[in-house]
């Protein structure tokens, strides 16, 4: 049935330079470049001689635009929506833990995953800590313009933090940094900004 | 015969209520903050204390083959940088006899050509990139996962 899957999917791509190979050759190899034509795999992309879909003569041919040219985009600096000063001293990063797919409402489930990375925590560094008179695994506010919430510090377990840097993980839903975050977009790539922020870290 | 026909609807619809209540009761929202948020997910929630690690030395039974083998002991302040690897100091081949430490995978020797080195290859040198500890958190919700010997048409 995989084979029947894969081989429907990869009719979308034959033909017009997303070749892929075929079921058998890619569980015989690490890996293969494409487009994959008459099973040799293509080295230099858009280079002719190298890919198949490069018409004699063309030197370099980015065929998927119309003119045959690249396109390079360079958009301007965007400085952050806010950055740490006096009050709000710290940067603050969500992002993930490896056990935890997204907000965790299966992967919290399973015994195993839960018992390695039981909940979410706020990584520190130990000197940033020992300003703050906190020690590992003491109760913490993490406070923004915007909201709060209670954690507990990790000074010592997985990640490393640099001065200044704190990370909370966001799936936890009993601990919703979300309340904290900024709400603002980038201007230019219109991504949430999730991920960056200013907040202090009080005692609770 | 309309009367008894009419008791014996009243006793089934009761029947389906009460088999109704059952199922509902087993399968009711529950909160469970972790998964589900708090009951006042805006309100001020305080954070319950860090699990412990199980250091207890003790070598579980794998969940299945592949599994990597978990981390039974401390390993508080070890340093697993580029240039030092504690977990190594103990779990490397030429260590094991003095340190009684299972030595790591012969997999763990091999580059990904499948070409087996000298000594622990470079892409599994990060030991906690795959080997975990567990701590005492109880779970969440109760687990219905079954050993693969245990299920499929043979059962052993």
């Amino acid at each position: 049935m995989q084979k029947g899957l894969f081989e429907e999917y990869a009719e979308f791509g034959r033909g017009h330079g997303h070749d892929l190979a075929d079921f058998e050759t890619l569980h015989q190899v690490r890996g293969m470049r494409w487009p994959v034509v008459d099973g040799k795999e293509t080295k230099w992309r858009y280079r002719e001689g190298l890919d198949p879909y490069v018409k004699a003569g063309k030197g370099v041919d980015f065929y998927g635009n119309k003119d045959g040219k690249a396109r390079i985009i360079a958009v301007p600096y965007e400085p952050p929506a806010e950055s740490p000063d006096k009050e709000f001293d710290v940067w603050l990063v969500t992002g993930r833990v490896l056990e935890h797919w997204h907000s965790g409402s299966m992967t919290m489930r399973v015994p195993e995953l839960y018992k390695a990375f039981p909940g979410a925590r706020v990584f520190m560094h130990p000197e940033d800590a020992r300003a703050r008179g906190l020690n590992e695994g003491a109760e913490v506010r993490v406070v923004s313009r915007r909201g709060e919430i209670r954690s507990r510090i990790d000074t010592k377990g997985r990640n490393r933090m640099p001065r200044g840097v704190v990370f909370v993980p966001w799936f936890d839903a009993s601990q919703l940094i979300n309340k904290v975050t900024l709400d603002a977009t980038d201007p230019i790539s219109k991504q949430t900004d999730f991920k960056k922020c200013a907040v202090k870290i009080i005692p609770a | 015969m309309r009367f008894r026909s009419s008791i014996a609807g009243a006793l089934l619809g009761g029947m389906l209520v009460f088999v109704g209540g059952a199922i509902y009761a087993q399968t009711a929202p529950q909160v469970v903050p972790r998964v589900t948020g708090a009951a006042s997910p805006m309100g001020d929630i305080p954070a319950p204390a860090l699990a412990r690690p199980v250091i207890d030395d003790k070598r579980l039974m794998r969940n299945y083959p592949e599994q990597p083998p978990i981390i039974p002991h401390s390993i508080d302040n070890y340093q697993l940088t580029l240039k030092t690897n504690r977990c190594l100091d103990c779990h490397r081949r030429q260590f094991t006899e003095g340190s009684g430490a299972p030595m790591i995978s012969v997999t763990h020797f091999m580059d990904r050509n499948g070409q087996v080195l000298a000594d622990v290859t470079p892409r599994r040198y990060f030991c906690t990139a795959c080997h975990v500890q567990q701590t005492d958190a109880q779970p969440l919700v109760p687990s219905t996962f079954k050993d693969m010997l245990l299920v499929g048409p043979e059962k052993k």
